[in-house]
């Protein structure tokens, strides 16, 4: 948690717009095509602008998956700290549900018109 | 009928009612281990299940066998399918490697995570098994090679912006 509140404040203290070296995505280098995970770098870093309207626009299935994973994240840290096993799962039926969200949300990015280009990383 | 079984707040496996009552009456289900099946309400001490325990032979006829400790965490009761033993699918790396690796291979996983609760659902107990493996493996293979092809893009990034320094370039 502290590593994390730490991260948040050097990428806001870095400033607005993100850094070079933030790593580029080799399957867009090399396509040309989004990936789902496309922009979810600077959609991160918008957030830690607290521009939530820009990180919406470079990675809008970050920013929803952000809710799920973080309740994940409570619930996990919780039943670990009640000496419960450490699980990555999700309940069931779940996967099937990010699964299609997944698939449909790379197609609809990747489509050249409006408005599935506002779905497109800058 | 399967019966789902789990000691000290882990679960231990399942086994059909026959099997169950052999072991239970081998002495390898003990009478305090939690035992549920389809139709009963809650976990329950398998001496409530199947009876009395069976007489054993004591390891040494001096000492009496100490009872073994209670369950220290009972779990919750399933719910109708019945969840107790089911692999985990992993689906929470699967979802940080299509996200943050850029991977296609990160998809796979989740395939393969959907799998599990599908094949499990189904009864497919060792498709379960199988497909939470695969999809474990294909969340370390995202990061592998995720983690590569950065570090990778990392050194080609730097010698280019010290190239470009040494030229005075502009970058």
């Amino acid at each position: 948690m502290a590593a994390l509140a730490a991260a948040i404040t050097l990428v806001h203290l870095l400033g607005a717009r993100p850094p070079a070296w933030y790593p580029p995505c080799w399957f867009h280098r090399a396509t040309g095509l989004h990936c789902p995970g496309c922009g979810s770098a600077r959609a991160m870093h918008a957030l830690a602008q607290g521009d939530l309207a820009r990180a919406l626009d470079q990675n809008l299935l970050a920013i929803a998956m952000l809710p799920v994973l973080g309740a994940w994240a409570i619930v996990t840290a919780r039943r670990v700290w009640r000496g419960g096993a450490f699980s990555a799962s999700l309940p069931g039926g779940w996967a099937a549900a990010v699964l299609v969200t997944v698939v449909v949300f790379t197609l609809l990015r990747n489509l050249p018109w409006w408005p599935c280009t506002l779905l497109a990383p800058e | 009928m399967t019966y789902h079984l789990s000691r000290n707040g882990q679960p231990t496996g399942t086994c059909t009612k026959d099997e169950a009552i052999a072991r239970y009456a081998r002495g390898e289900i003990l009478p305090t281990d939690l035992v549920w099946a389809e139709g009963m309400a809650n976990w329950t001490p398998a001496a409530q299940v199947f009876g009395a325990p069976a007489p054993q032979p004591p390891p040494s006829p001096a000492t009496p066998v100490p009872p073994a400790p209670a369950p220290v965490t009972p779990l919750p009761a399933p719910r109708p399918g019945g969840d107790a033993g089911k692999p985990a699918n992993s689906l929470v790396w699967a979802i940080l490697a299509t996200l943050l690796c850029c991977l296609p291979t990160g998809i796979v996983a989740i395939v393969y995570a959907a799998q599990v609760d599908s094949k499990w659902n189904s009864g497919d107990r060792f498709g379960a098994e199988t497909a939470a493996k695969n999809a474990k493996t294909w969340c370390w293979v995202s990061l592998g090679v995720g983690l590569l092809v950065n570090v990778g893009f990392g050194i080609v990034y730097a010698i280019m912006v010290s190239q470009a320094i040494a030229t005075g370039g502009g970058y």
